[in-house]
Parts: structure tokens; C-alpha cells; sequence
């Protein structure tokens, strides 16, 4: 068995909910996640899979149970909450080298080619259309270096040209690093995943292998509409 | 009779009616009475009632009362005197528990432990304790929750760890009791009961063929476990030869997706390291802050140069007008006098009120991992201190350009003036930080003592100007002393009569130590509300 790179152990989270009671996003789940796969996570919409996502991160404390973490994982991929609006890109690039011990100006040169901002990295990042920001925080996440990567079916920004660098690009980076992929998609998990687990009702279970798991979607999903 | 319907009461676990029965109904008989003292933490009963009572009046009180053999036998009598005597030690008050329990009164345990409970902070004896007294009360939850605090604070204790794995096994959660037999086993491979419970997880999760592997073993270890590892055996052979297919579709387990059986030795960062990379963050976010505090408005900018000027100008336009004695306490200039009171002021309530609401606001940037609340405000202190700095500089050349004062007497004062003052406000900082992540009123509330405080806090006043009564009471405030300090190391002769440094000292370490306690208490939350 593979070593893991993210162990959650009897990990609950819930949420109160408008008007009292609370809604469970996760029940006490343990499960490993393994180092070096391409897992894919696949919910309906609104069941929490960015919840989850965030607690793998860190970014979010569990109510009860842990969090292992067994190397370097990133924060949720295309994340561009950090930015602040009123340094320009280059700057915003800048922090987040410094805060993850990257050399800076390598970071920023990178940055720069990936996304083909131009003269636009010296602006305010208010400035930014949302695609635009979104690029920055993608190219951002892909020049750090992680051991696994988690992504919030945020892959898809840009133009098509875009795109496909992107998609290239982040082939190149998960080659030998873990990634966890959070969807309600089953083609990008399809194309990304080695294994795949369906978060439902609190449950997170997961498939011996990608079809298994994409035919028991597709029947709950049935179910769902019926 | 009272004792016989307090003990009644204890025992339907219906304490809150107890003690008010205590309170009312007095007991007479001092051996009755200091028992149920103990069962209820009535401390001060107890330690007034220990110097008439023997071991033997116990032992007959609880004969009379109607408890069990065992706790009218004499060794429980003097494990119950030796409680009465150190009330504080918990090894002492589990000791009286795990007898109550073993004397099959497990309500009666739970009252002996319960005050000693703290919730996530108890201590591992406790936890565990109250663990198996819930389980024995018929209460997996609450045993569950407990011996989740009991495992995480000690995860090398194979005991624990075989409990934990126990409660998890009955709640369902094979894969979690799982792990926690690979810790106890980590810690000690001859765990005979951990390997029982791991074998029973393995079954549970599908893996017959290890699940035998490890019942043969804990037998091997222990006979008691033989009649286990032989029902396994017998029951699941036959699944080795020909696996389960997947039975239900959410019901589906996957290989790739099970725990390790031990966890990976993590290895710990060097502490120089882990330090680097602290400071590191600390510093990505004091560059951000600097350049975007003042970014929203250039007035902000402007304010915050000429604030503590525009103070000493208020107080001495607002003196004058009142008609108040223009010759200064000390020094030869009211504008100097006011100045060395409003600098150290405004340092204090700029680092403590620049703590409010810090993770709330910086709720986006908490979303990186790498950050910390402790950074966040770190960051702020460092940036608001030398910002503070900068303006006080600039505030006393400005004076010194308008001919009045001049450069401070002995600046080595000053400088330990603001260290301590530093370490004040970064206590009460960290306070404020977890305070107004409970109450938003707290981000009302601290401005408002602020500015109270301006005013009991000897910014415009020498505390030889108060009649004795209210000096007595001004004293006790550890910024008057700061004022002082500031003062005697500002002035060429002064020498304060009323400064006192130790008091000062004790205030800081006081207070930097109850705040880090606060915050580290309130980790979870903190993160959560960000």
C-alpha cells in the first residue's frame, strides 16, 4: 500500500444552519488519500466538497478528529481570495513567495511567461477582470512547489489557448505529486483520476476504481432526480 | 433521612437536586457528611470536617448509608481521607472513582470525577476515567467524545489507545479504531488487547486474511484471546478463498483509500527551521500591511503623523481655557509634559485596539494555510510599534524645532520603557484577539476603556496632584507606572516617587502569559470563525 500524503482520521465537520440545527457536510470519516495519486472527488453540488477541500488544506478547522498531513499540500488551486485589490499582481506574486519560503523574483518571472499578463502585473489587482485574476492565482499555485495539489474544479479559466497551456502545464506539475480533485463533473474526473470517492449525505465513500465509482454516481444521481 | 436521599439523588444522577438538598438539609453525623462532601466538591465542608473523622467512622457511615461491601471496606476509607486531604490531586480522585466503579456505583464515580472535567482541556487520567464510567453509565457518545481527548493527548499510551479503539469499533468507524491500535501497537508491540480490536476492525473492513493473521497473534500473546481468534478463524476462512464482490454501491470500500495500519513517522522540523519559516511569514505579511494600511486614504496617512501633536495641542488649549496652572509638574513646558504622557498612551491603545477582529477580517488570507492567526497579529504589533516609533521620533524633534524639551535624559530608559510596554499590549493584544472572536461587543466595549483609561492613566495629571485616597487606587493601574517610567527616563532629575518596576514587570509577564493561554485555548475557534 502506498504511503499517504493526506490521513483523515474520524474527521466531522458541520455547519449551523439558518433557522436552527445544523447541517453535517462530513460524518467521521477516516481514509487515506495516497501519495503520488490523482484522486478524484466527485458530489453533487452543495454538498460540501469545498468544505472538505479546505479541511485536506487546512484552511478550516475540523469539529472533531485530525487532519494528517505528510508533506507539502497546497491551498485550494485557483484560489484568488489572498489577493489584495489594492497591490498590483506583481506584488500579490511577491507575498505568497515569501510566505512560502519561494524565490521571489524566479516566482514572478515565471508567473509573468505562464500567463502572458504583460504590463498588466503592475496594476492593482481591482483592476483585473475576474478571468484575468483567476489566471494570475492558477500560474501562482502551479511556480510552488507541493506534494500534493487540490484543486477546485477551477481548471477551466481562460480562453481556449489557455486552456490547453494550463492543462499542460499542471501535467507537468503533477508528474510524481499527489492531487485532489473536488468535481461535480464526471468527465474531468474521467480525464484526471486514477480513483475516485463520492461525497454524499456526509458520507464520503470511496471506489475501488473510476468507473465503479462514476456508474454509482450516475445511479445516484438517478435517484436524486427521480 | 437527609444523607440517605442525598446519596439517593447522586445516584439517579440528578445532582443540581442533591446539592440544593445539601444546602438545606444539614447532616449531622460527621463521617456521613464529609462522604457526601466529597461525592458533591463541597471542598470547604470537607477540609473543615477531615480533623474529626477516622477511617473507621467512614467505613461505618458508608455501612449505615447502604453502599456496597467494598466501599464500607477500610482501604477505601483511607483512599477516601487521603482524597479529603488533597483535593487537587487527580491521581488521588480517580483512585476513589475507579473503586466506586469497581463497586459497581458508577453514578457515584461520575459525581467524584465530573468536577475535574474540562471538557477538551482535561487532563489524560480524567478523560480516560470519565470515559469508562460513561461507558459503564450506558453513554457511548459521551465516552466516545472523551476518550478522543484522552487518545489525542496521548498517543504514545497503548492503554488508551486499545480503549479509544474499542469505543470506535462500537460506534462504527472500523478504519478510525484501526489507526488507533497502530499507535498503540507503535508504542507497544506485545499490546495483546490492541491487536484483539485491530483483528475485529480488519474483519470489519473487508481484509479476513489480515484479520486472522492478527487474532492468531494477540492469541499467541495472551490466551485470553484463543476463543477470538478461533471464532475468526472459523467464521471467515472461507472468504479468503473466494472474496466478497461489492455488496451495496455506497456501501464500497477501496483498497487505495484505507488507512495505513501505522501511521508514517512524521519528523518534525528542526525548531530553526520551523522558527525560519515563522519568521518568514511574519515578514511577507508586515511588508503587505505596511503597504496597504494607509493605501484606502491619504488623510489616514496624515492623521497618523500628527496624532499625538494634536493631543498635546487639545489638552493644552482645553487647560488653558479651564484656567488650570500653566506650570508643569515637571520639566519647564505643559506642551512637554503632556507629550511624554500621550506618546507611551497612544503606543498601548494602537497595538491592543489594532488586535480587534483580526481574523474575521483577515478571514481570506486564513484561507492559506501557511498563515496563522499568531502571524496576522504579529505582523500587526511589529508594524503598529514601529509606526508608533517613527511618529514619537518625529513628535519630539518637532518640539525640539519649536524650542521647547529636548532629547530625552537617558534613552537606555526609554528604550525599556517601550519593551515593556510592548509586552503589555501584546498581552492584552492576544487577549482581544480571542475576546472579540467570541462577542463583538468586546470591539465597543475595549475603545471605550481605552478612553477611560486616558484618563486615569496620568496623561495630563502627575499623580502627586491626587488627594491620597484616589492615588492609592491610580497606582494600581500598570500605565500610570508606564507613564512614570517614561517620565523619570525623560527628564533630566526626575526621579518618580511612585514608579514601581516590579509591579510593572509582574503586569507584563501576567499578562502575555494569560493571553498566549487564551490563544492557544482558542486556536480552533479562531481559525474557524476566520
Amino acid at each position: 500500500m502506498a504511503e499517504p500524503i493526506v490521513l483523515l482520521e474520524g474527521v466531522a465537520k458541520h455547519y449551523p444552519q439558518a433557522g436552527g440545527g445544523t447541517r453535517s457536510i462530513l460524518e467521521a470519516t477516516t481514509l487515506a488519500f495516497p501519495a503520488g495519486v490523482r484522486v478524484g472527488i466527485l458530489g453533487p453540488n452543495g454538498t460540501g466538497k469545498s468544505t472538505l477541500l479546505r479541511l485536506i488544506a487546512g484552511s478550516e478547522e475540523p469539529d472533531s478528529g485530525r487532519v494528517h498531513r505528510f508533506g507539502r499540500v497546497s491551498f485550494p488551486l485557483g484560489f484568488s481570495g489572498t489577493f489584495h485589490p489594492d497591490l498590483s499582481g506583481r506584488e500579490n506574486l511577491l507575498f505568497l513567495a515569501r510566505v512560502y519560503g519561494a524565490d521571489p523574483w524566479a516566482m514572478v518571472a515565471e508567473v509573468m511567461e505562464f500567463t502572458e499578463l504583460g504590463p498588466d502585473i503592475d496594476a492593482p489587482v481591482r483592476q483585473y477582470s475576474s478571468g484575468m485574476a483567476a489566471k494570475l492565482a492558477f500560474g501562482a499555485s502551479l511556480a510552488l512547489d507541493f506534494d500534493a495539489y487540490l484543486v477546485d474544479e477551477a481548471t477551466e479559466v481562460g480562453d481556449a489557448r489557455f486552456r490547453a497551456r494550463s492543462q499542460a502545464a499542471f501535467q507537468e506539475k503533477l508528474r510524481g505529486a499527489a492531487l485532489i480533485l473536488v468535481s461535480h463533473n464526471s468527465h474531468t474526473i474521467r480525464r484526471l483520476c486514477e480513483c475516485c470517492a463520492i461525497l454524499h449525505g456526509g458520507r464520503l465513500v470511496p471506489f475501488p476504481t473510476v468507473d465503479e465509482a462514476l456508474a454509482a454516481y450516475a445511479d445516484l444521481m438517478g435517484v436524486a432526480d427521480a | 433521612m437527609s444523607a440517605g436521599d442525598i446519596l439517593s439523588a447522586l445516584r439517579a444522577g440528578a445532582r443540581p437536586r442533591a446539592a440544593s438538598l445539601w444546602q438545606t438539609r444539614p447532616v449531622a453525623e460527621p463521617a456521613a457528611a464529609l462522604l457526601l462532601a466529597l461525592l458533591l466538591d463541597d471542598q470547604p465542608r470537607a477540609a473543615a470536617l477531615l480533623p474529626h473523622v477516622t477511617a473507621e467512622a467512614v467505613s461505618d457511615a458508608a455501612a449505615r448509608l447502604g453502599l456496597p461491601a467494598a466501599v464500607a471496606a477500610p482501604d477505601f476509607a483511607s483512599a477516601m481521607l487521603c482524597f479529603a486531604e488533597r483535593p487537587d490531586a487527580e491521581a488521588l480522585r480517580v483512585d476513589v472513582a475507579a473503586r466506586l466503579l469497581v463497586a459497581q456505583e458508577p453514578a457515584l464515580g461520575e459525581a467524584v470525577l465530573l468536577p475535574a472535567w474540562r471538557g477538551a482541556a482535561s487532563s489524560v487520567l480524567i478523560a480516560r476515567a470519565l470515559s469508562g464510567t460513561w461507558m459503564l453509565l450506558g453513554r457511548p457518545g459521551q465516552a466516545l467524545e472523551a476518550a478522543r481527548i484522552a487518545g489525542e493527548a496521548a498517543p504514545q499510551a497503548p492503554e488508551i489507545q486499545a480503549h479509544l479503539a474499542g469505543l470506535l469499533l462500537q460506534a462504527g468507524q472500523p478504519a478510525a479504531a484501526l489507526l488507533a491500535c497502530g499507535r498503540a501497537l507503535g508504542a507497544d508491540p506485545q499490546a495483546h488487547q490492541a491487536l484483539r480490536l485491530a483483528s475485529s476492525a480488519l474483519l470489519e473492513l473487508g481484509q479476513p486474511a489480515e484479520a486472522i493473521a492478527t487474532a492468531n497473534r494477540a492469541a499467541q500473546l495472551a490466551p485470553v484471546h484463543a476463543p477470538h481468534a478461533e471464532l475468526i478463524r472459523v467464521a471467515h476462512a472461507a472468504e479468503i478463498a473466494q472474496p466478497r464482490t461489492n455488496a451495496s454501491a455506497l456501501g464500497a470500500s477501496a483498497e487505495w483509500a484505507r488507512p495505513p495500519s501505522r501511521l508514517p513517522r512524521r519528523r518534525p522540523p528542526p525548531l530553526f527551521a520551523a522558527l525560519r519559516a515563522r519568521l518568514r511569514v511574519v515578514e511577507a505579511l508586515l511588508l503587505r500591511e505596511a503597504r496597504t494600511q494607509f493605501s484606502n486614504s491619504r488623510l489616514g496617512y496624515a492623521w497618523a503623523l500628527v496624532e499625538p501633536m494634536s493631543h498635546v495641542i487639545l489638552l493644552s488649549v482645553v487647560f488653558t481655557l479651564l484656567g488650570r496652572d500653566s506650570r508643569p509638574p515637571i520639566g519647564d513646558s505643559m506642551l512637554e509634559f503632556y507629550m511624554t504622557g500621550v506618546l507611551s498612551f497612544l503606543f498601548f491603545a494602537h497595538v491592543t485596539e489594532r488586535a480587534m477582529d483580526l481574523a474575521h477580517a483577515n478571514r481570506h488570507m486564513l484561507a492559506v494555510p501557511a498563515i496563522g492567526v499568531f502571524d496576522l497579529l504579529a505582523a500587526r504589533a511589529v508594524l503598529s510599534a514601529s509606526t508608533d516609533l517613527v511618529v514619537a521620533a518625529l513628535t519630539v524633534g518637532l518640539l525640539i524645532a519649536l524650542g521647547v524639551g529636548g532629547l530625552p535624559a537617558d534613552a537606555a530608559g526609554i528604550v525599556s520603557g517601550y519593551a515593556l510596554l510592548f509586552g503589555l499590549g501584546l498581552g492584552v493584544a492576544l487577549v482581544n484577539v480571542v475576546a472579540s472572536a467570541y462577542s463583538t461587543a468586546w470591539e465597543k466595549l475595549w475603545p471605550s476603556f481605552l478612553r477611560v483609561q486616558y484618563f486615569t492613566c496620568g496623561v495630563f495629571y502627575h499623580p502627586l496632584d491626587m488627594p491620597e485616597e484616589v492615588r492609592g487606587f491610580v497606582l494600581l493601574n500598570p500605565l500610570v507606572h508606564v507613564t512614570e517610567w517614561m517620565r523619570q527616563a525623560y527628564f533630566p532629575h526626575y526621579v518618580s516617587p511612585f514608579l514601581d518596576p516590579e509591579y510593572l514587570l509582574r503586569w507584563v509577564v501576567v499578562m502575555l502569559l494569560a493571553g498566549s493561554l487564551l490563544f492557544v485555548a482558542a486556536q480552533r475557534r479562531l481559525r474557524r470563525h476566520g
